[in-house]
């Protein structure tokens, strides 16, 4: 009665997305709570999914009966598990500050807006559990079509123009990875992984026609992904959005994307054809420069929304660094980073949410006194702003020991080095806004209302994955491990 | 989990949130006095309940990461050190900002979670511990340097925090290349890094020489302590003539000896450009220190000069130096913050910060600069002042150690910090029209610098109150 667990999850997100809508306008306080239940149950389950294929082993399920190569398949390892697990759990903690977000919204934009975080929600999952490329293409779009939507959920033109320029660059994305899955079923004849890669690995292909295939993949999937230097899209995208929505694109859907392009790779290919073809190589300058270049960009702005947003260009870096580097160190440090990022990335943007709601714009002076405006919301600030800068003990710091380990592994000295170095960066522009916060001199008034739903949740869950991180790495080790065999 | 070791690291944890309890109205002032007297109490306990050196790991927080605390001989001269100068420099503050209320609390939250990291610093048992708390050090004494909130301040505080976040960065590194080396992270007596290659130790040696030499103050990396001077006295008293930039010290000292071993230390071949590194901050030192009209930033300087007497040791790998340079921690620490005490009472009490404006000072406080005048004669190395015993450990450390040049150097230094400092003493009891009159020993502004005055003489008569320790702890590092 498991096995079909994955595809309840999806189905159960897909099928109350639609059902928003109808209720919102009479019952727009119910709907917000059926929406939260909805994403909790699924983030339950995901949990329980989670156990259940941690101790039995991965489960592959055939959607409607027709078995692979032919039927649908879903499949839910240790990896693809725990990221649903992280990304409904995420997405269901944020949608805690609904009902207060949509205070002023009218209710046909309120309605919509709750059926695209759900759709976006299944759509994540779809992604990471399908096993073959039809599927895995179909929940990519919808994906895609989802963010386009809550950035846009905002009227105003910005919003709007940075809607279709991700709109846009998105679909460059979506043909790149649409040709590479056109070209891997005209070589294989199949579109489940299982089966493409055992033909790959069986038959004596020019070595350029798989090189080709996971050039187009990466391409698309880092265009998605918003890494550098295809991440133009990003911070105009992520800045426009709702807070709600910037919290969920920076902290979750990014990251879909990187695994969605780890499962593609590792699946068709294997670890040692990666490095030997050179894609593992590419990955990881893609990756370095991204860690780089995004913080640099980060350094000059003075929008906090469009920092946060290059930021995340640079942590992305550590996710596809950690894939990269491979092996079970490289891989756990990707996932654990993409927990990791998603909870300080949400807490970020929300904690920010609230002073931009207060001062009226997004430039980080507003920050200024903000530590006796909110104070706790601001600690929460300064928390995930030092694991950011991966201050010891924090979950940050955890990802980069490990991405050293990996590093050092691979025998690639330059590793810590460059983490290292951006981790310094981080400190350069996290810390003089949390100076300003603290010992800023700006309005200490004003503040009515100074809750922000969600946030001692993610607060909790970083301090505690910083705090304890051995039980989770054994665990994501364990997946690793899953992914690479 | 051992008791004394649980108070001195976390119950300045506990004394930094009582420092806001409402229903206390002192509470500002009693809670730092009290965590003091009990954290200096508890090392003092660590040297007399056997099994003190013992190990007690408090949590891991991945294989090879743990937070582990363990009071050897060298934790535990550091750790006693800046417990024990923490009880008056406590009440030093406390009687300064009566003066300069500012952010009281605030000040004693900081100044107070400043002694865990110090703490931990002191009795860390592993590289992991040590980095964890070396980072907390620049994140807790951040907020006392930029205390006034000047301009001056805070172009201050950010060329500390520039300062001290790269250096803990390359401490990271040094850690990392550790780490991937050896396997393990503990401090072991003999050091870890016996087997590694030449280049190897090489690399981590110059690691750690930039990332502690940032606290330690080598030259070039010092710039943020005269910088620094604008925070508070109390702070430019404890911290940055003892805490911190002992701390820096004792990060060198810890990880030459105890991660690189002083075996390895000397297959890396590096002592001779490290100690010219640690003379050239000497006499360079001096010579800024000169300059300087501001009596803080003179202070400061001499500070960075006097440091390289203890790196000299530190760099040097040889017995006699290492035991002459760990007299001078202590001595040093002594004598600087008596000097820093002098320093600021005069500012409290006439609001004097320049040198060419103390003509007649010491007929007007005549205790203070009493108390000032022994520390700068110890500095000097004067018999029988404290810092004249350190000075001789040197200079026969160098001649066992086969460096008579270093002897050059420290008779060049002496020369120079007699030029530095006599001017102050005979413009302050020599010149001007003041009369002689008795500032009275009432306030801790006035008695904390006699009392450490006092101890700096004390120490001078009595070798053997210092000496046996400094030479166990050398015994412990090198075998």
């Amino acid at each position: 009665m498991f096995n079909n667990l994955p595809v309840l999850i999806v189905v159960m997100l897909l099928i109350s997305a639609f059902l928003a809508p109808l209720f919102v306008r009479r019952f727009r306080r119910a709907t917000q709570v059926v929406a939260g239940v909805v994403t909790w149950t699924a983030a339950g389950l995901s949990a329980w999914l989670l156990a259940r294929v941690v101790q039995a082993g991965p489960i592959r399920f055939a959607v409607g009966g027709w078995p692979a190569p032919w039927g649908i398949e879903v499949t839910a390892t240790p990896l693809s598990a725990f990221v649903v697990t992280v990304a409904t759990v995420i997405v269901a903690i944020v949608m805690l500050g609904l009902p207060r977000e949509q205070r002023d919204w009218p209710s046909n934009r309120a309605g919509w807006y709750i059926t695209l975080l759900l759709l976006l929600t299944a759509a994540m999952a779809g992604m990471t559990f399908a096993n073959d490329l039809f599927n895995l293409y179909v929940f990519f779009e919808v994906t895609a079509l989802s963010s386009w939507g809550i950035v846009a959920a905002k009227t105003d033109r910005s919003a709007a123009d940075a809607s279709f320029k991700y709109l846009m660059l998105g679909a460059i994305g979506s043909s790149f990875v649409l040709f590479a899955i056109g070209i891997t079923y005209v070589v294989t004849g199949y579109l489940n992984m299982s089966f493409a890669s055992a033909f790959i690995a069986a038959a004596q292909l020019h070595p350029i026609i798989p090189w080709v295939i996971a050039t187009f993949f990466l391409v698309g999937l880092a265009l998605k992904a918003g890494l550098f230097p295809m991440h133009i899209w990003l911070p105009d995208a992520h800045s426009a959005a709702p807070t709600s929505a910037s919290a969920l694109l920076s902290g979750v859907v990014v990251k879909v994307y990187a695994v969605a392009m780890a499962k593609v790779f590792y699946g068709l290919f294997g670890g040692a054809s990666l490095e030997a073809m050179g894609i593992s190589e590419m990955v990881r300058l893609a990756a370095v420069l991204s860690i780089l270049a995004g913080s640099l960009f980060a350094l000059v702005q003075t929008d906090i929304k469009r920092l946060l947003a290059y930021s995340t260009v640079a942590q992305i870096g550590y996710v596809f660094l950690g894939f990269g580097l491979g092996g079970t160190v490289g891989v756990a440090a990707a996932l654990y980073h993409i927990l990791a990022h998603g909870l300080m990335k949400a807490s970020l943007f929300l904690a920010s949410g609230k002073v931009i709601e207060l001062r009226g714009s997004r430039n980080i002076k507003g920050f200024a006194g903000a530590g006796r405006l909110l104070p706790l919301p601001m600690a929460i600030f300064t928390l995930a702003a030092l694991s950011m800068v991966g201050l010891p003990l924090l979950a940050g710091f955890t990802t980069k020991w490990y991405l050293f380990n990996a590093g050092l592994e691979a025998r690639l000295y330059w590793v810590p080095v460059v983490v290292i170095l951006s981790s310094l960066l981080n400190a350069a522009y996290f810390l003089p806004i949390v100076w300003r916060i603290w010992f800023g001199q700006g309005e200490a008034e004003g503040a009515a209302d100074r809750r922000v739903p969600g946030l001692i949740p993610l607060a909790v869950l970083l301090v505690a994955v910083g705090l304890v991180p051995n039980p989770l790495l054994n665990l994501l080790q364990q997946a690793a491990a899953w992914l690479i065999s | 989990m051992n008791v004394l070791i649980l108070i001195a690291v976390a119950l300045p944890v506990l004394g930094a949130v009582a420092v806001w309890l409402p229903s206390l109205r002192r509470a500002p002032l009693v809670a730092p006095l009290l965590t003091a007297v009990l954290v200096a109490l508890a090392v003092a306990g660590l040297k007399l309940m056997p099994g003190g050196g013992e190990t007690s790991t408090w949590w891991q927080v991945a294989p090879g990461l743990s937070i582990a605390f363990r009071a050897d001989e060298a934790a535990w001269l550091f750790a006693m050190l800046a417990a024990a100068l923490w009880v008056p420099a406590t009440a030093y503050a406390n009687s300064y900002m009566a003066h300069h209320r500012h952010k009281v609390r605030r000040f004693f939250t900081f100044f107070t979670l400043s002694l865990t990291a110090t703490m931990g610093i002191a009795l860390s048992a592993n590289f992991f511990t040590l980095y964890l708390f070396y980072e907390l050090l620049t994140f807790v004494t951040w907020p006392l340097v930029i205390h006034n909130e000047t301009p001056g301040a805070r172009r201050a505080g950010r060329i500390y925090l520039i300062y001290s976040l790269a250096g803990a960065a390359v401490v990271l590194a040094a850690m990392v290349a550790t780490w991937w080396v050896a396997g393990t992270l503990d401090f072991t007596p003999g050091g870890l890094l016996a087997g590694a290659s030449p280049a190897v130790i090489r690399l981590t040696v110059i690691l750690l020489t930039l990332g502690f030499g940032v606290k330690a103050a080598v030259m070039p990396l010092h710039a943020w302590l005269p910088a620094a001077m604008v925070a508070p006295t109390p702070v430019s008293a404890l911290l940055h003539a003892v805490a911190v930039v002992n701390a820096g010290c004792f990060g060198l000292l810890r990880t030459f000896y105890s991660v690189v071993g002083s075996a390895a230390l000397e297959a890396a071949a590096l002592s001779t450009s490290l100690l010219a590194l640690a003379s050239i901050t000497i006499i360079i030192g001096s010579i800024f220190a000169l300059r300087q009209d501001l009596l803080k930033r003179r202070l400061a300087y001499s500070t960075v000069s006097q440091l390289g007497y203890i790196t000299l040791g530190v760099f040097s790998g040889s017995p006699g130096l290492l035991l002459g340079s760990l007299m001078h921690f202590v001595n040093h620490g002594l004598m600087k913050i008596t000097l820093f005490f002098c320093a600021g009472a005069i500012i409290t009490r006439t609001g004097i910060e320049h040198i060419s404006k103390m003509e007649g000072i010491g007929r007007r406080m005549p205790w203070v600069m009493g108390a000032f005048t022994l520390a700068a004669l110890g500095m000097v190395g004067i018999i029988p002042i404290n810092g004249f015993q350190s000075k001789w450990f040197l200079f026969q450390g160098a001649l066992t150690a086969g460096r008579p040049e270093v002897i050059v150097i420290l008779l060049a230094s002496a020369l120079l910090n007699a030029f530095y400092f006599f001017p102050i003493i005979g413009a302050a009891f020599f010149k001007g029209e003041e009369k002689w009159q008795s500032e009275g020993l009432s306030s801790a502004l006035i008695w904390t610098p006699v009392l450490t005055a006092a101890l700096c003489i004390v120490f001078g008569l009595i070798p053997s109150l210092l000496h046996p320790f400094a030479a166990e702890t050398v015994q412990s590092l090198i075998n």
